[in-house]
């Protein structure tokens, strides 16, 4: 039976392969091995409530155990440190005298998703991203959320990757970060894997970037998402996040950006109080997201059942515990 | 030889004339007939004392004989941005370094600011081909050294002038077409227009307030910053003769550089040095059509006059002059007068007598 669950350190080395099969990359999820390693450690620190800033990542298993999905939750966008947007604004460039009236776009550095929750490290090979696996996987995090709503701000985000080319460069960097940096945008996303994204945003030039100064191709790139990540944002909407004005500093990919207790799925999370384990499934039955457990011993899968006075009927599953209670979302809930 | 005299009202034809002739790129003189005249009486109130000091714009003009008309102008406007905001970019440096990342690197920046407001300027200088001769341009252009010693208290001590920028045959240019025209689709010729119609403020409040990075410009406009335009390339060796020096600002639309000194390090003010005048009826006059290797001026505000002179009849504190020359200064024996070399090379050789 598939299942998330908290990666530990034994996963390793199938975060390593899973990494190296996916096109995506994530500064979150280095592609190096000893950084790797400390990520894991660091969300296991998580897990067991002794850093609350640590960023929390989840492993999606298939029946066999074989690890064939990740995601995240960074509690606190930046951690201890200032998280890097730029937020595209506009200035009106008027003269009363000469006529003139001209809209200008603006990027500003700015800090304000700093502390906001953000929903991040999400690996998902494509044959598995049309089917019910992907709001496991997706979803399972709200259900996390919901069962330990204190270690969590207000407000989500979530950062879309943005336009990278076949080879791996993006335009935006090219033409914003290299200019300060000399280095292009792979070696740039190494030396965030190794230093940390922070490290290199401060080096980001502090001064707003006007538009009109991009090549006209850089410009059409800014807030775009990559085709790949359609599904995500999909998702995003149908829950309730709206894309804003703030894009990533490195690649211009947007963020998602809504309040966590106005997202559909949170607003349909129910609690049962006990599991009540059928040798088949009834036909009042639905698919439901089920969660159980705190820290490490979280787990959360998909089920057929139906739940009625605090009672989750369905069939017989090893990972579920009949005699605590859990968490509930059904998936006919539209997102 | 030729003399300056302050410009009066009755010079507001030559003037016109000028002006046409003058072109595209020469902002100080605006093909506009009525913007002409309103600066000509900004002028003329300015050498009667009618203005305050910080209000004051000087225009002089040179004409080749004694009662011939202006043939070139030149100004000094005493104090730059008290009436409109004087707007220019400092190119100045942002430094991104981290040790851990092993970067270090310097970007230049363009820094949109005021900061020469209250500077005194030395500019307008414009004169008509066919008197491009004899030292005429040299002439007009230092004559204005000799009213900035006359009257340092009107002055600032920062002396600045703006050179012309570059722009190609066509008249284009480059730093224009990669920084001005993104904000505004103006081409540069009909943007130089509106700035020379004394809308230079309208423009500059429309341009990009936030510093530009000059890595982000086409790197044809990155090329052109801090270049003169090639007819400014002669005035800019002369002026930095006498000791100019690029102080890194440079225009917001083409990008010339803003070349300074201190008033009392100018070479010609260094140089120059007040004598006596006699007159003698029998002093050598130059012969028409000399160059001059001297300028004379006499300390008079409202009737300030600067001659040539092939030669400088001087001994220690008193200079001999001839009568048509004294009449040219408007000086009497007694009157002191100011005398430099035209060319700061000159200086080393001698001072006095002859030659």
């Amino acid at each position: 039976m598939w299942q998330v669950r908290p990666l530990g350190s034994q996963d390793l080395a199938a975060v390593e392969s899973l990494l190296q099969s996916t096109t995506l990359r994530l500064s979150t999820l280095p592609d190096n091995r000893e950084k790797l390693a400390q990520s894991i450690d660091a969300a296991a620190q998580g897990f067991a409530g002794k850093d609350k800033l640590a960023t929390l990542l989840f492993g999606l298993q298939d029946g066999e155990g074989a690890l064939q999905g990740i995601c995240g939750i960074q509690p606190y966008a930046g951690a201890d440190e200032p998280f890097y947007s730029y937020r595209i604004d506009e200035l009106v460039h008027a003269s009363r005298h000469l006529g003139i009236n001209q809209r200008q776009t603006v990027l500003y550095l700015s800090h304000e998703l700093t502390g906001l929750t953000s929903l991040c490290s999400f690996v998902l090979g494509p044959a598995f991203r049309a089917t019910p696996l992907f709001h496991l996987l997706s979803r399972s995090r709200l259900l996390y959320m919901a069962a330990h709503r204190h270690a969590f701000a207000d407000e989500l985000i979530c950062e879309i990757q943005g336009i990278w080319d076949d080879q791996g460069q993006s335009l935006f960097w090219k033409h914003v970060g290299e200019l300060f940096f000399g280095m292009d945008f792979i070696t740039a996303d190494q030396q965030c894997a190794l230093h940390g994204k922070t490290v290199i945003a401060e080096l980001l030039p502090a001064y707003p970037v006007y538009n009109t100064l991009l090549p006209a191709d850089v410009q059409k790139v800014i807030a775009r998402h990559h085709p790949a990540t359609q599904r995500t944002i999909d998702w995003l909407q149908a829950e309730g996040m709206y894309k804003t004005r703030f894009v990533d500093p490195f690649d211009a990919g947007p963020t998602y950006r809504g309040k966590l207790e106005r997202m559909a799925s949170m607003q349909a999370i129910r609690m049962f109080d006990s599991i009540n384990l059928q040798n088949s499934v009834t036909e009042h039955s639905s698919p439901w997201l089920v969660s159980q457990g705190q820290g490490a011993d979280f787990v959360c899968m998909m089920l057929s059942g139906h739940l009625q006075d605090g009672v989750f009927h369905c069939a017989k599953s090893a990972m579920l515990d009949h005699g605590t209670p859990g968490l509930l979302l059904s998936l006919e809930v539209a997102a | 030889m030729s003399v300056i005299r302050p410009i009066t009202e009755q010079d507001l034809g030559v003037l016109i004339h000028m002006a046409h002739e003058s072109g595209v790129g020469f902002t100080s003189l605006p093909n506009n007939p009525e913007l002409l005249s309103l600066k000509l009486a900004r002028a003329v109130a300015s050498f009667r004392g009618d203005l305050p000091p910080d209000d004051s714009h000087f225009m002089f003009v040179i004409q080749e004989t004694a009662d011939g008309p202006p043939v070139g102008v030149c100004g000094i406007e005493a104090r730059i941005g008290q009436d409109d905001v004087f707007y220019n970019y400092r190119l100045g440096a942002v430094i991104q370094a981290s040790k851990a990342l092993g970067v270090y690197r310097r970007t230049p920046t363009l820094f949109l600011g005021n900061d020469l407001t209250g500077a005194t300027e030395i500019g307008s200088l414009f004169l008509r081909a066919p008197a491009r001769r004899n030292r005429n341009g040299s002439m007009l252009s230092k004559c204005r050294f000799l009213f900035l010693a006359a009257f340092p208290e009107l002055f600032s001590q920062r002396v600045i002038a703006e050179m012309r920028g570059y722009s190609d045959e066509q008249g284009q240019s480059p730093f224009w077409d990669g920084l001005g025209r993104r904000f505004f689709n103006i081409e540069f010729s009909d943007a130089d227009f509106l700035t020379g119609s004394g809308d230079k403020v309208f423009i500059a409040e429309l341009m990009p307030k936030f510093p530009i990075y000059v890595p982000m410009l086409p790197v044809s406009a990155q090329e052109a910053i801090g270049i003169v335009h090639p007819s400014t390339e002669p005035a800019l060796a002369m002026l930095q003769s006498e000791g100019f020096r690029r102080n890194g600002y440079v225009d917001i639309f083409d990008a010339g550089p803003t070349i300074e000194c201190e008033l009392d390090r100018i070479n010609g003010i260094q140089r120059s040095r007040v004598v006596t005048v006699d007159i003698v009826d029998s002093a050598a006059g130059d012969k028409l059509g000399t160059a001059p290797r001297w300028l004379f001026s006499n300390d008079r505000f409202s009737d300030f006059r600067v001659i040539g002179s092939a030669v400088a009849q001087c001994d220690g504190t008193r200079i001999t002059l001839s009568r048509e020359q004294a009449d040219r200064l408007l000086v009497e024996n007694g009157d002191t007068v100011r005398i430099m070399t035209l060319n700061p090379e000159d200086a080393k050789n001698d001072q006095s007598t002859s030659d």
